[in-house]
């Protein structure tokens, strides 16, 4: 059991920042929601909904759910040319010959391509890893998606890249009223990207809530330890560790996965059951001591 | 008084070979154009800037693995030569970005450093074991990771070790080539603890290479800020950072994801504290 | 891994056989009882006999102890000759590069078989013509390999990090590059072996290997050819041993490709 009981919801013209770190089950909940899951991972329990109706998941491949992976280079097939990749979505949906030119060159302004026309004639490799980035995302878009996934899409790219991409981003789903799924292990592009925010640890989510409040006060000690050991550009300031290495999906820890290298854990940690609990409107925690630690974490993450 | 280690007007060109037909003069790609960067003892020096701006070439010549068609670099004021005379050849160490392919995937951590040691004459045969304990120490690391392979160790562990290596040849000089950027914010955060600490134990200058403005500021007390090739600002960080006089410095700072949130992007270049 | 282990086990069996064949054979190799000619299996003969009233297990056998070695030999010999060889053109670069490589497409430029069979012919037929002439001709496809994965693992950090410690080429080239360019050259060299024991025994059916009456798969095969349509089953024990011996050093190959790849 890699990911257990993870629940996510996002809104239309939303972006959710699902944050943690490598092998905390960031991405497998991403696939899991759009049925790719890696050979030998299996989803054993769990549904999706869209608009409130379940939804299965192999069917809503490139329909409904769009997905941006982290390298756009693996992404595109090498063999076609830009505009050809971007017509293939659009075949899903019956549009072919001239509508489905126009409609290309229309997508790839929209992600911010410059001179669509000429670019639709490039093969991926001919591209900067920006310009391919923009062209997954068309890609993307070229079904209509109301939910749109991306996995790391700007960590393979330089900051003032990346800063244009999240810009495009920000764009779209305000313009095309888009619910976005944002994973990452960077807090401050979270910070920068989205309006709520969800921290997973161990295959769980540990807390969730408004992206500003859940970063300025945290209600989870892991949440507090993972700001606390984040440079920043604004201010020098002394970077604490977290003790100890993340636990092997094999091993979790009984009762509170993050209880054997928190700072703040007491004996009732290691059978303490999971449960996300409601601690403001919008905010939940995982984390049984949350409000006794608030004024701690608050100090502690800062 | 002249610099522990220092780069003078340094340009290095590659030149891409084309096939065998001629008539087309290929022009040189001109990696570094002219750089500059000094780093005194127990110091520690950012080298910040984007991808093919010329920062991991700058840091090969610095280390000795590159050979500069121009310019010099000079240890303790004395210019150094391509290749390093021998006794001169550990005095700048490097760690590179990679954790998967830093480390030999053949050999333990001890077979390298034993090699190490006994090639330069370091620690006398008997005292190789604790001379590979203490290794580890320094960079926090159980003394079992030792005998293990690459393979079994997380990459934390692994560029741990990495830097362990570099530490065996007891270096003046540590270049950290986008050391931490492939590893997680916590993980980051403790070897990033490892690499200030070792400027204050052991006096060794420090060269962080990154494109993460935040990881410079951290550890760092002057910055160099390449674009294209060339140095385009240098100086203190808390300066450049506060009033950043070129144009790229501005825009890379504008770009730098930040936790503050609400802002927009143009105005935080003037806002550091 | 399976297939590893079994690859392991059947050469294993195939050694095991060589080493002991005086003891495990009913009979002599070439002991002939000429009033019991190309008879079929029987207790006391139980593959049969041949031609010359030879008992065709016993021939096997020792056949197992010329095809094996002959074939080993002859394939470490170029094989430890093209691995130096790449090693050095990869690493060195220019002159060494430009020397080894053009000089290995000198030797490609011809076909392989035909240029052994010139070269065997050349030498006179014997194993040891043999092993001559392969080592003259199969080191280049090793130096090949070896000088690819060299280009690799030149450009990895760990190497960088040899070179800022110091470290001189005659130290990092056998400790640093060596083993990890070794997988390829070593799955390479099982196949080969397969190859280098197909060859032998055509070689031996052409007449230009071992001679005969040395019990040999290949001889044994040219040997029985005569008597096909009388006694169909009579070439079946070499051609399957020589099947199976295949299978075994191929699924070892494989293994250990598979291996390596992870």
């Amino acid at each position: 059991m890699v990911v257990d009981g993870v629940s996510l919801e996002v809104h239309r013209g939303e972006c959710l920042g699902l944050v943690g770190e490598s092998g905390a089950g960031k991405s497998l909940t991403l696939r899991a929601a759009i049925g790719l899951l890696p050979p030998g991972v299996r989803a054993v329990g769990g549904e999706l909904r869209l608009s409130g109706a379940p939804y299965r998941a192999s069917r809503t491949r490139g329909r409904e759910i769009g997905m941006v992976f982290q390298e756009p280079t693996a992404a595109l097939n090498p063999l076609m040319r830009v505009g050809e990749l971007i017509k293939e979505g659009l075949r899903s949906r019956g549009l072919k010959g001239r509508g489905a030119e126009r409609k290309v060159i229309g997508l790839m302004r929209e992600a911010g391509i410059t001179d669509p026309e000429r670019r639709a004639r490039s093969w991926p490799h001919e591209l900067s890893g920006g310009q391919r980035q923009r062209v997954a995302i068309a890609m993307a878009l070229a079904a209509e998606p109301s939910v749109l996934l991306c996995d790391e899409p700007t960590t393979a790219l330089d900051v003032t890249v990346q800063e244009r991409i999240l810009e495009l981003l920000d764009r779209l789903r305000v313009q095309r009223d888009l619910a976005i799924v944002f994973v990452t292990h960077d807090l401050a592009v979270t910070a920068r990207v989205s309006q709520r925010l969800a921290v997973m640890y161990a295959g769980r989510v540990v807390e969730s809530g408004p992206t500003d409040q859940l970063l300025n006060a945290p209600q989870h000690p892991y949440t507090a330890r993972l700001l606390a050991c984040l440079p920043l550009v604004d201010r020098k300031r002394q970077l604490l560790e977290i003790p100890g290495a993340p636990p092997d999906p094999s091993a979790y820890p009984a009762g509170c996965r993050f209880h054997p290298r928190c700072t703040h854990a007491r004996s009732d940690c290691t059978d303490a059951p999971y449960v996300l609990d409601g601690t403001q409107p919008g905010r939940q925690s995982a984390c049984i001591h949350w409000a006794g630690l608030q004024d701690q974490l608050e100090r502690e993450s800062s | 008084m002249s610099a522990l280690l220092a780069a003078q007007d340094v340009v290095v060109e590659y030149r891409v070979a084309r096939g065998y037909l001629r008539g087309r003069r290929d022009q040189p790609i001109r990696a570094l154009a002219g750089a500059s960067v000094a780093v005194e003892r127990g110091q520690a020096l950012g080298i910040v800037g984007e991808s093919g701006a010329g920062k991991t070439t700058l840091a090969k010549v610095l280390c000795g693995l590159l050979r500069a068609q121009k310019g010099t670099v000079s240890y303790n004021g004395v210019a150094l030569e391509y290749p390093r005379a021998r006794g001169l050849a550990r005095t700048v160490q490097m760690v590179f970005q990679d954790p998967g392919s830093s480390l030999n995937p053949v050999l333990t951590a001890r077979q390298v450093f034993a090699e190490l040691l006994r090639f330069h004459g370091l620690a006398p045969g008997e005292l190789i074991a604790d001379r590979c304990r203490e290794l580890v120490e320094l960079v926090h690391l159980p003394e079992r990771v030792l005998d293990r392979k690459p393979g079994a160790l997380s990459g934390g562990e692994r560029q741990r070790v990495a830097i362990a290596r570099a530490l065996a040849v007891e270096p003046m000089v540590l270049i950290a080539d986008e050391a931490v950027s492939a590893l997680d914010t916590a993980v980051q955060a403790a070897i990033l603890n490892v690499l200030a600490r070792l400027r204050s134990e052991l006096g060794i200058a420090l060269v962080l290479v990154s494109h993460d403005l935040a990881v410079i500021r951290a550890v760092c007390e002057n910055v160099a800020v390449m674009h294209a090739g060339e140095i385009v600002e240098q100086g203190p960080v808390e300066q450049v950072f506060a009033n950043p006089v070129h144009d790229y410095t501005r825009a890379l700072l504008a770009a730098a994801p930040r936790l503050t949130r609400h802002h927009s992007p143009a105005q935080v270049s003037s806002d550091g504290h | 891994m399976t297939k590893l282990r079994v690859g392991v086990g059947v050469v294993a069996i195939f050694v095991l056989v060589a080493v002991f064949a005086p003891l495990l054979a009913p009979y002599g190799p070439n002991s002939q009882n000429l009033l019991n000619r190309l008879a079929g299996p029987s207790p006391a003969h139980l593959l049969g006999t041949d031609a010359a009233g030879r008992d065709v297990l016993s021939r096997l056998f020792y056949g197992a102890r010329v095809d094996l070695p002959v074939a080993l030999i002859a394939v470490a010999i170029p094989a430890l000759l093209g691995t130096c060889l790449g090693l050095l053109a990869g690493w060195y670069g220019r002159f060494v590069q430009s020397a080894v490589m053009r000089t290995a497409d000198l030797v490609l430029a011809f076909p392989v078989y035909v240029l052994v069979l010139a070269l065997v012919a050349a030498l006179g037929p014997g194993a040891r013509s043999i092993i001559i002439a392969t080592a003259l001709v199969d080191w280049v496809i090793y130096a090949r390999l070896v000088r690819a994965e060299v280009l690799q693992v030149k450009g990895r950090d760990y190497i960088a990090a040899a070179r800022a410690g110091g470290l001189p080429a005659r130290r990092i080239l056998p400790r640093h590059i060596l083993p990890n360019v070794l997988a390829q050259p070593l799955v390479y060299m099982m196949s080969d072996v397969v190859i280098l024991i197909l060859a032998l025994s055509s070689l031996s059916f052409l007449g230009v290997g071992v001679p005969p009456p040395t019990a040999e798969w290949g001889v044994m095969i040219a040997e029985a050819e005569p008597f096909l349509r009388v006694r169909p089953w009579l070439i079946l024990p070499p051609g399957l041993t020589i099947v199976l011996a295949g299978i075994g050093f191929s699924m070892v190959g494989d293994g250990l490709a598979d291996r390596y790849r992870r």
